[in-house]
């Protein structure tokens, strides 16, 4: 009995033991991209930068500082890994009581508010104004622009940008007849569209849904801005006013939940769920072709054609701008990161992070960042270089989402809003979808309320904690 | 083995038995459903639209396990560092435990109540509570990046204590007292009489406190800043990517590869664990 156990165990190892010389002498016909970082000269002194974006894009982001690096000897930038967006800031607010601050952070739009609040940042605008470069600002996509400047103060140096789209599947429009060169498209528009792309077998079951819907702030946030609407009371806090309420229980609101929930019932859109997760069914589902429309952000161009060409299922990628009523007259907002300089350890440091962030942006690097990622450039001088205007070549699906943040003028609300509890909120307005979705409330109207009221509470108390 | 022991004549249970490991075999598939299921995400290659089961076997990307070391050669030492804390963190719960367990089982003065409450005590204040002081004292004094920054602020253990108290309880007084007539110090009995004793729930504590240790995500984020400080959990969400769609194949890979250590481990030590959990179980 103990022989036959022990001999058991021994399988058991062996079996690990050859499975793992499996994997280490198995090589595969792509190409690694380790992007280790490069050694730092002596003498230079060392910028501690923190970020938050994992897997490709973080091997891109420490590409850049590996090239800026490279570039100079009297700045070591050490790019270190925080995790996500969300723990960057969190290890941030922890860090203000200890000073253990990086110089360099990558904060995402959600954090503007609390960035500045915390009190040790400085705006980068005054090194712009001190070295005679506000034509580079000038120069900046002014959607992305007017995302990081607040009341007229560019605070943070915005570093990777993108949009919300709702990607179509062009061989399924053109199947049903549908027009998918024309991006503009009218909540009608994309009923129809929704409905004629649903497909049905013999039995009435449904093989291809027309739309993929799950919970996502991001999208409610992007419907306002087309809408004109302020998501944030005043002036979605851009106006040297701090917000002091949450309206997404507004008609616009309402109406693109409605929307949504009516297409759901309707049988030709399907609902994935709240946030990540039904983010990833529902992007799945358009790579397999079993629904024909899904939204999600341009920086997700390339991972979904190469999922669709993966899954062999005959998916064109194509994108459209997001969805409005016919009355709309805005524009969607951009998402994304920004760097922003710490004031903890000393003028020099800070010349370093601004040093690097001067790199940053030069028309060379954006063009390479949004050439390997799928971000927009945050310059305009980028789209002149050849890189780039392949780039555009080849992803002619990316033409469209520049159009679309450039299609009216830029106000304050179509910039997305700076709030204190920026996270928080969209935690409360997914529940209320999910609920609304599993039918516990009777109308989108009573969801958002429910949901804005819980918003509100919330803001009042982090006003509250912050002095005002 | 109890079940071949009782049963008589083999042959004529032959339907029972296929029953029993009929369902043995539908419950380990169920168990390892999760295992399967990473394996089958990280061998698609990249995609945010894997299958459940691969649509290809021909073309399974294997090299990613490989890619995995090369794109963070660093993932060697973060299982390091996670096995040397959670060692750590083990060694001293077990010490401090059985020490201020056997104080308050064996020992009789004024205030042992009260030390006890405070223990359990120790179990009322959730651990988000005192994060940002405990950080804030381990920033003080230097000790960021170190293990000892790592593994200090969770050696004492009020579960420890209290698990360990009602072990020691269980063992018959006179134990001690025959002990003590024989001329045994009290470190000695601790060590050859008490502690031998109450392995099951040495063990018991021991694997617990292992795993919640090599679990822990938000304290090594906090306590850590340099990419060779982290630790397992903290170290792999490097693979996640988000933002531009949810890719899996790297982060599955990775998160198989962190699990393999554990899995020896466990495979290793699985028979010192279940007997050591059985162990005078019938002897009382």
């Amino acid at each position: 009995m103990k022989n036959s156990r022990f001999g058991g165990k021994l399988v058991l190892i062996v079996l690990l033991a050859v499975f793992s010389l499996q994997f280490s002498t198995i090589v595969t016909a792509q190409t690694p991209t380790p992007v280790p970082p490069v050694p730092r000269p002596e003498g230079s002194t060392e910028i501690v930068f923190w970020y938050g974006l994992g897997g490709n894009l973080g091997n891109v982001v420490q590409e850049v500082v590996n090239q800026y690096n490279s570039s100079q000897t009297t700045y070591y930038v050490n790019a270190v890994f925080q995790s996500s967006y969300d723990d960057t800031i969190n290890k941030i607010n922890a860090g203000l009581a200890s000073g253990d601050l990086p110089d360099l952070a990558q904060i995402f739009e959600a954090g503007t508010q609390r960035m500045i609040d915390s009190g040790a940042i400085v705006p980068v605008q005054q090194y712009f104004e001190r070295d005679g470069m506000l034509d580079v600002i000038e120069d900046m996509e002014p959607a992305v622009r007017a995302n990081y400047e607040v009341d007229g103060t560019l605070y943070s140096a915005p570093f990777n940008s993108s949009t919300a789209m709702l990607y179509i599947n062009r061989a399924a429009a053109a199947e049903a007849g549908i027009n998918a060169d024309e991006p503009l498209v009218t909540y009608d528009q994309v009923a129809e569209y929704a409905r004629a792309m649903t497909v049905r077998d013999a039995s009435g079951n449904v093989t291809r849904y027309g739309l993929g819907v799950y919970a996502e702030g991001w999208f409610l946030e992007q419907i306002h801005a087309v809408h004109d609407t302020f998501i944030g009371l005043p002036d979605n806090g851009r106006a040297g006013e701090r917000m002091t309420a949450y309206n997404y229980n507004s008609p616009a609101g309402v109406e693109w939940v409605e929307f949504l929930k009516g297409l759901v019932d309707e049988g030709v859109a399907i609902y994935y769920g709240p946030a990540a997760g039904g983010s990833n069914a529902s992007a799945a589902a358009f790579a397999n072709n079993e629904v024909a429309m899904h939204f999600a952000s341009i920086a997700s161009l390339r991972g979904l054609i190469a999922s669709a060409e993966g899954a062999g299922q005959g998916v064109e990628v194509g994108t459209l701008y997001m969805p409005r009523n016919e009355s709309a007259t805005g524009k969607t907002i951009v998402g994304g990161a920004s760097l922003w300089i710490t004031n903890v350890r000393g003028e020099e440091i800070q010349e370093g992070a601004w040093d690097f962030i001067k790199f940053a942006l030069t028309p060379e690097t954006q063009a390479f960042w949004a050439v390997n990622t799928g971000y927009y450039p945050v310059v305009r001088a980028s789209y002149d270089l050849p890189e780039m205007q392949e780039g555009l070549e080849l992803y002619p699906q990316f033409q469209v989402a520049i159009d679309q943040i450039r299609l009216t003028d830029i106000t304050d609300a179509n910039t997305a809003h700076v709030s204190g509890i920026f996270v928080p909120y969209r935690t409360h307005y997914v529940e209320a979808f999910d609920r609304y979705f599993n039918g516990e409330f009777a109308t989108a109207q009573e969801a958002l309320d429910a949901a804005v009221a819980i918003s509100n509470e919330q803001l009042e108390e982090y006003n509250l904690t912050v002095g005002e | 083995m109890s079940v071949q022991t009782s049963s008589v004549g083999r042959s004529g249970q032959f339907p029972y038995y296929s029953l029993v490991y009929l369902s043995l075999v539908i419950i380990s598939i169920i168990l390892l459903a999760p295992l399967l299921f990473s394996l089958s995400l990280a061998l698609q290659g990249p995609t945010v639209a894997p299958t459940f089961i691969p649509r290809d076997f021909t073309t399974l990307d294997w090299g990613i396990f490989v890619r995995v070391f090369e794109d963070e050669p660093l993932i060697l030492r973060w299982i390091l560092n996670s096995f040397i804390t959670a060692s750590g963190v083990t060694l001293g719960v077990l010490i401090t435990s059985s020490l201020f367990a056997y104080v308050l089982a064996y020992f009789n003065f004024p205030g042992k109540t009260i030390l006890l409450f405070i223990a359990l005590g120790s179990l009322m204040v959730p651990f988000e509570a005192t994060l940002i002081p405990n950080y804030l004292l381990v920033a003080e004094w230097g000790w960021s990046n170190t293990y000892l920054g790592l593994i200090l602020p969770f050696t004492a253990s009020g579960f420890g204590i209290f698990l360990m108290r009602q072990s020691f309880l269980t063992l018959p007084r006179e134990l001690y007292d025959a002990a003590m007539v024989d001329g045994c110090g009290r470190f000695r009995y601790l060590w050859s009489i008490l502690a031998p004793l109450s392995r099951p729930a040495l063990a018991t504590l021991a694997v617990y406190t292992f795993i919640n240790t090599w679990n822990q995500f938000y304290w090594p984020l906090l306590v850590t800043n340099a990419n060779e400080w982290r630790t397992t959990q903290v170290g792999i969400t490097i693979f996640r990517n988000f933002e531009a769609g949810a890719i899996f194949n790297t982060q599955m890979a990775a998160t198989l590869i962190v699990m393999l250590p554990t899995l020896v481990l466990l495979v290793l030590g699985q028979r010192q664990l279940v007997s050591g959990l059985t162990a005078g179980a019938l002897k009382g």
